[in-house]
């Protein structure tokens, strides 16, 4: 079940575009994330302060998927950027 | 006390010193402002650092990891065995402290890494690099993929460096500076700077032949060949976005060669 707080990346990451993709740098540990195109629109979505569900919300309309894939998709890839230490707030899936 | 001025790319060091030693190897390395036969070019963009050197510590220990601290009065301080250096953040004045020649020059390219990427002004590369027909090329590579070899084999090309390259990047354009910073082959210093064409990254093989590099690739190959001690991930963030301007700047190839100077008639 997604928790209706709302999830931010953590401060101080840069997202950035090279040869159409994106890359996460994260200055504090010194890492260098390649993200995909819908992991680097998750990124993106995360600087307007959503909720998982709102996020959720947001990816089923932009790639035309359901909302429950939506949902399960997202919160596979919330632990994992978690799991980074990605996020500012802890998201517990 | 000897006071010199070195001259490294665009910046000046200000050095203070009185162990003879110290100053005998400063100035068989270092051009000093006012007084080296080669001109250097144009007027200094910046006021000097002072660096004051002392002699001290404990002999290198084999690892060159560098403890990283802050004083309660926010100077920065680095410290290996072999050396200290203790600096302001607005790299005004340095302080430092080293037991030998290896800890002298180790605490000088430190110093100076920090300094340049402080400015934002560009990046010191683990690299050597030639100029070939008025361009230069810039060899990188993991430990022992050949760097000084590439360059060894480059003669009678002119040298810019051999194992540190002093890389200046900005939006308009990516130049190579003659670095003092020396391992082993030393050449005519080279006044100003030269425009960078190419980075190759090195691959010993049998056969000869290049591979170019995508943007996105090259900005995470070569940002471990950056020389830099992380102490404050502002300045960290300089780094990846002074790396990416590189990238997108400069064209970045795999360069597969031998031994021998044919590698030459693959790099344009």
């Amino acid at each position: 079940m997604i928790i209706s707080d709302k999830v931010k990346r953590k401060p101080g990451l840069d997202l950035t575009q090279m040869d159409g993709e994106w890359i996460l740098l994260d200055a504090d540990l010194c890492i260098v994330t390649r993200l995909n195109e819908t992991g680097g629109r998750i990124i993106e979505l995360l600087d307007r302060e959503l909720t998982p569900g709102e996020l959720a919300e947001r990816l089923a309309s932009e790639y035309e998927i359901t909302l429950e894939q939506a949902q399960a998709d997202l919160k596979r890839y919330l632990s994992t950027l978690d799991e980074a230490g990605l996020l500012d707030k802890r998201y517990e899936g | 006390m000897v006071e010199l001025k070195l001259v490294i790319a665009e910046q000046r060091l200000l050095t203070h010193t009185s162990v003879p030693w110290i100053a005998e190897w400063l100035q068989a390395f270092f051009p000093i402002d006012g007084t080296d036969p080669v001109e250097i070019g144009a007027d200094p963009l910046m006021p000097a650092m002072n660096v004051h050197i002392h002699e001290g510590g404990s002999p290198f220990e084999g690892s060159f990891h560098v403890e990283k601290n802050k004083s309660e009065d926010g100077l920065l301080i680095f410290t290996r065995p072999d050396y200290v250096i203790t600096v302001d953040p607005s790299f005004k004045e340095a302080e430092l402290t080293v037991y030998n020649s290896f800890a002298l020059k180790h605490a000088m390219m430190h110093l100076y890494s920090l300094y340049i990427v402080h400015l934002g002004w560009g990046l010191l590369i683990h690299s050597s690099c030639v100029i070939d027909q008025g361009r230069a090329f810039l060899f990188s590579g993991h430990s022992g993929a050949g760097k000084s070899t590439a360059a060894r084999l480059s003669s009678p090309r002119q040298l810019l460096s051999d194992e540190a390259s002093i890389v200046r990047i900005t939006a308009d354009g990516v130049s190579v500076f003659d670095s003092p910073f020396r391992s082993e082959l030393l050449s005519e210093r080279t006044p100003g700077s030269c425009s960078l064409a190419g980075i190759y990254l090195l691959n010993q093989s049998e056969q000869i032949y290049t591979q170019a590099i995508a943007d996105r690739e090259a900005f995470i190959r070569i940002l471990d060949k950056v020389f830099y001690w992380s102490y404050d991930s502002a300045e960290t963030m300089k780094i990846m976005k002074l790396t990416k301007i590189l990238a997108e700047q400069v064209a970045f190839h795999e360069l597969y060669f031998q031994k021998n100077n044919l590698f030459w008639e693959k790099i344009s």
